[in-house]
């Protein structure tokens, strides 16, 4: 279901009444919100964990264009090849001139948000590679042409019975609906892609520019196996995702984990550092790392470099409440949630309805709680939407609403007589002392909602009054 | 050249935000914990329940011979024939080659590098067990640590369904601080030369993709038997 | 922060929504200070923190409405408003709005002595007893941005566990946001509605009489919910409660 060609607000309604959506996002964001405090609980000091993790991801930024040319040098001082990508395009023309030039026919992919951010799979597919992907999850969502609703469980919307459904079509799995057999029906479909692949494409969690390494985290095996079996690897790399040392992984990998899913490590980590060495019986014989910058640099310059901490934990999505009603497809973009609210603005301005995103939250400040690095979230999101002011993004009631308000609120005598004015009308709407029924637009309060009838007086009248009485009392 | 682009663009960024990240750099500490968690007395036991609570098995015997008879139980409850290995002798078991040999089980040549890689793969494919030692490995996370090279293939710890893993109680360490700390206390700056890979294995490979049920062994081994010495 | 010699005097800002919606949550206030022998003072014609606007990413209008507050709160020592969310407009998010402006210094003074009730009536005059009663059964919602922007909670729990004869429900999820979140409640009508019945459902399953918060503008948001449900369950401030005000109110 291709959900961006519908508006958000659309796309939010639709989310709200399916009450299958709705059913599965409790039960996932419910276990992953228990499962992080346990985890976190467990700690001897979570503060001072994640203190540390903020410190080293901003040290890293702060030298980001150094660390870069770092690991790139290193990279290739191993004998891999670095790919040093302006935008999705240009990372798309080297992975696909490199898959032709090989003679590469098909592709296994492991999870990687950037390749989704920059829609590989389509540009490869264009120039006549297939392309499998094997996390699970996303293989889900492959076959069922949809796109991921989650950061690190992308098929956290579908049901057991919809994935029987999909797998009976498209792996001629006999019908059930029991979990076990689904694995084992994607095991073995699986199997025989990652021995035939001719090359594997992954994600990166961080580059680790000291060793010239990739470290890509998981839970299947399917990245090991992506990196592992066939003859070319490619990583692509979101250019923020650097760590200066191997030691600074013992930070970020164990609140990786624990903000992920409640882990205290994913069962899998691979550090990564070019393609095999000579006496090595496995593994990779050409490696490329694509570096991808696609506006990164860019925001790293502006009022928004904080959100390139993020390390794709999805922390802010299960304890986001707007996030648990309406799941990641009515974000529209490869990023949902808290988090996706500030990213798709700028890493996917060409999605139409982007500048809605960073309203459709309440500023509770769920997610900056739960943040490993402690992304100011809702700060974010409020300068988000100033931008949009400022770029005239905005429906001309709102800005004649905002100006009444202002006016209102800075004279005292207008103040009054718009109270005054209110009052009167509540007494007409009136029923049993709560208004059940206010005008546009307010009845988009009343539709669920009732609204208290206004008192006789106001605060400021009576306290005027007592005043008034005490002074000449 | 887009590298210059980017690291200008990198730059003329940072020329504004650099000292704001720096004074967010300066905040905390920087030196990694060596364990993160409240340090338990018995090392061993920690490492057997956390494994067990990630369903790994974890078995603490007495010796060698007890190592040798527990591996070859194991082999014999799966009817091996074939294992995919370690080099043996990076695997810290003397008496290992004799065990397999006295078993009729026949080691896989692992290499798969060069022209016929596809074939070869498909003849490593249906290996039912796998078979490795570690570096070290980590008590509180009950996690192996297993750096690759010559002799130490990948795949050797990957491929098949069951991976029996040998560990010598000397190789424990509290948590993943202490872990890397001592790789690179013990290859320094060589840590990457002679060998590309590095691997953390935290008990049987998982997902919850499907409506949150837990399920093993999606893609890699659903059994992970840790024999430690 | 200097306290001068002599009675106790405070600033009170009601806050905007109090004014015209619930006077009664600005008199409890008033009594509630009065009684404990604070000298109250009330600025002719303060109105509002200029939240709204901001939220809304009208930094202009808040700067004109804001600016104007920070003027009528200056000299008039600690300041204290019975609203999470508006104290934490002027501790958390003034320094954005006026930053790089002639406000920057004002804004950060008026700030440092910006108190929410409940952490004013517990942190610094050092009370938890007011004397209330309240015979039923208490819920206390966690306002979002008192609770994660001012770090606010402890104190109206300790307030509310000495009000007499009343006893305390947990309500689950009670951090959960309740869906109100300024204009969001009217712009995002469909999800406030939405996170509004999960509140609806953990607020029925606290089994009290009466649920409590602190801040008008999710009291609102609650209030509204359980009346179109038809629910005889009550939302008031805590104010209302401690100044043994809840039934003041007839809805």
């Amino acid at each position: 279901m291709s959900t961006h060609t519908l508006h958000f607000f659309d796309r939010v309604d639709t989310a709200l009444h399916d009450a299958t959506l709705r059913t599965a996002l409790d039960r996932a964001t419910t276990r992953f919100v228990g499962n992080r405090a346990g985890a976190i609980g467990a700690l001897s000091d979570a503060d001072r964990l994640r203190d540390q993790a903020r410190a080293l991801r901003a040290q890293a930024l702060s030298r980001l264009d150094e660390l870069l040319e770092r690991l790139a040098a290193r990279v290739e001082a191993r004998g891999g090849h670095v790919c040093w990508a302006s935008d999705g395009e240009e990372a798309k023309r080297y992975i696909a001139d490199l898959a032709r030039s090989r003679g590469v026919r098909s592709i296994v992919k492991s999870k990687s948000m950037a390749s989704e951010e920059i829609h590989l799979n389509e540009a490869l597919e264009r120039a006549g590679v297939e392309v499998v992907e094997t996390d699970l999850g996303e293989y889900i969502i492959q076959i069922a042409g949809e796109t991921p609703s989650h950061i690190i469980a992308p098929a956290i919307h579908k049901t057991r019975e919809q994935v029987g459904a999909l797998f009976e079509k498209h792996l001629g799995m006999p019908p059930t609906t029991e979990v076990p057999p689904m694995i084992r029906a994607a095991r073995q479909a699986l199997r025989q892609r990652f021995l035939r692949a001719d090359m594997g494409i992954s994600g990166v969690n961080f580059g680790v520019a000291d060793e010239g390494a990739v470290v890509i985290v998981e839970n299947e095996g399917n990245a090991r196996l992506t990196t592992s079996v066939p003859r070319i690897h490619v990583a692509i790399m979101g250019i923020e995702r650097i760590v200066e040392r191997l030691e600074d992984l013992a930070v970020m990998l164990q609140v990786l984990a624990r903000s992920a899913t409640g882990q205290k490590l994913s069962v899998y980590t691979s550090i990564i550092s070019g393609p095999a060495r000579p006496g090595e019986a496995d593994g990779p014989e050409e490696f490329h790392l694509v570096l991808l910058d696609n506006g990164r640099s860019q925001i790293l310059g502006g009022q928004y470099a904080e959100a390139l901490m993020c390390i794709r934990c999805g922390a802010c999505l299960n304890a986001c409440p707007v996030y648990q009603s309406i799941g990641g497809h009515a974000y529209g973009g490869v990023y949902s949630g808290p988090i996706g609210a500030v990213l798709t603005p700028l890493l996917q301005p060409d999605l139409p309805d982007h500048h809605l995103l960073p309203h459709a939250s309440s500023l509770c400040g769920a997610c900056q709680e739960v943040c490993p690095v402690r992304i100011a979230i809702p700060d974010l999101l409020l300068r988000l939407r100033a931008d949009a002011v400022k770029a005239g993004k905005f429906h001309p009631i709102e800005k004649t609403a905002i100006q009444g308000y202002a006016t209102m609120m800075n004279n005292p005598a207008i103040y009054r007589a718009g109270g005054t004015f209110a009052r009167l009308g509540a007494r007409l709407l009136r029923r049993k002392g709560r208004i059940r029924r206010l005008p546009p637009p307010l009845h988009l309060w009343t539709r669920g909602r009732d609204f208290p009838a206004l008192p006789a007086q106001t605060f400021s009248e009576w306290w005027e009054e007592r005043e008034r009485q005490r002074q000449s009392g | 050249m887009s590298r210059d682009h980017i690291l200008a663009n990198l730059r003329t960024s940072l020329a504004s935000n650099r000292p704001w990240l720096e004074e967010v750099a300066r905040a905390a500490p920087h030196a990694p914990p060596p364990f993160v968690h409240p340090p338990a007395a018995d090392l061993v036991a920690q490492f057997c329940e956390e494994l067990a609570k990630l369903e790994g098995r974890a078995y603490p015997v007495a010796d060698a011979e007890e190592a040798l008879e527990l591996i070859g139980r194991l082999l014999d409850e799966r009817n091996a024939r074939h294992v995919l290995a370690w080099d043996l002798a990076q695997i810290d078991l003397p008496g290992l080659a004799a065990l397999l040999a006295g078993r009729g089980v026949s080691l896989l040549d692992a290499g798969v590098q060069g022209p016929g890689r596809k074939e070869r793969l498909q003849t490593l494919e249906p290996v039912p067990v796998c078979l490795s030692g570690v570096d070290c490995a980590i008590a509180e996370s009950g996690s192996l640590v297993l750096r690759h090279g010559p002799g130490r293939p990948r795949l050797a710890s990957l491929l098949a369904p069951t991976h029996i893993a040998v560990v010598r109680r000397s190789q424990l360490v509290r948590g993943l601080g202490e872990a890397l700390a001592l790789l690179r206390e013990r290859h320094g700056a060589a840590l990457f030369d002679a060998t590309s890979h590095l691997t953390l294995i935290t008990g049987p490979s998982r997902t919850a993709d499907i409506e949150m049920t837990l399920s093993l062994g999606i893609h890699g081994p659903p059994e992970v038997h840790v024999v430690l010495i | 922060m200097s306290t001068p010699a002599g009675p106790r005097r405070v600033t009170l800002f009601v806050t905007c929504i109090v004014d015209q919606l619930y006077p009664d949550i600005g008199k409890a206030t008033v009594h509630i200070l009065e009684r404990l022998g604070v000298a109250i003072h009330v600025p002719r014609g303060l109105t509002c923190c200029g939240q709204m606007a901001f939220n809304a990413g009208f930094r202009d209008e808040s700067y004109a409405v804001a600016g104007r507050t920070i003027e009528l709160l200056r000299g008039q020592g600690d300041v204290v408003l019975p609203s999470g969310s508006c104290a934490a407009m002027i501790r958390h998010l003034y320094a954005e709005l006026f930053a790089h402006s002639p406000y920057a210094g004002p804004a950060a003074e008026l700030a440092a002595r910006t108190y929410e009730l409940t952490e004013y009536l517990v942190d610094v005059l050092g009370v938890t007893d007011l004397g209330a009663h309240y015979r039923g059964r208490i819920t206390y919602h966690d306002a979002c941005h008192g609770l994660r922007f001012l770090g606010i909670g402890r104190q109206a729990r300790a307030l509310l566990a000495r009000v007499g004869e009343a006893e305390m429900r947990p309500l689950p999820n009670g951090g959960t946001c309740c869906g109100f979140g300024g204009l969001f409640a009217i712009k995002q009508h469909a999800i406030s509605e939405a996170m509004l019945e999960r509140k609806m459902h953990d607020v029925q399953a606290a089994g009290a009489d009466l649920v409590v918060t602190g801040d008008a503008s999710c009291m609102t948001q609650i209030a509204g919910g359980l009346s179109r449900r038809g629910s005889s369950i009550r939302a008031r401030h805590i104010a209302e409660v401690l100044a043994n005000m809840v039934d003041a109110r007839p809805v």
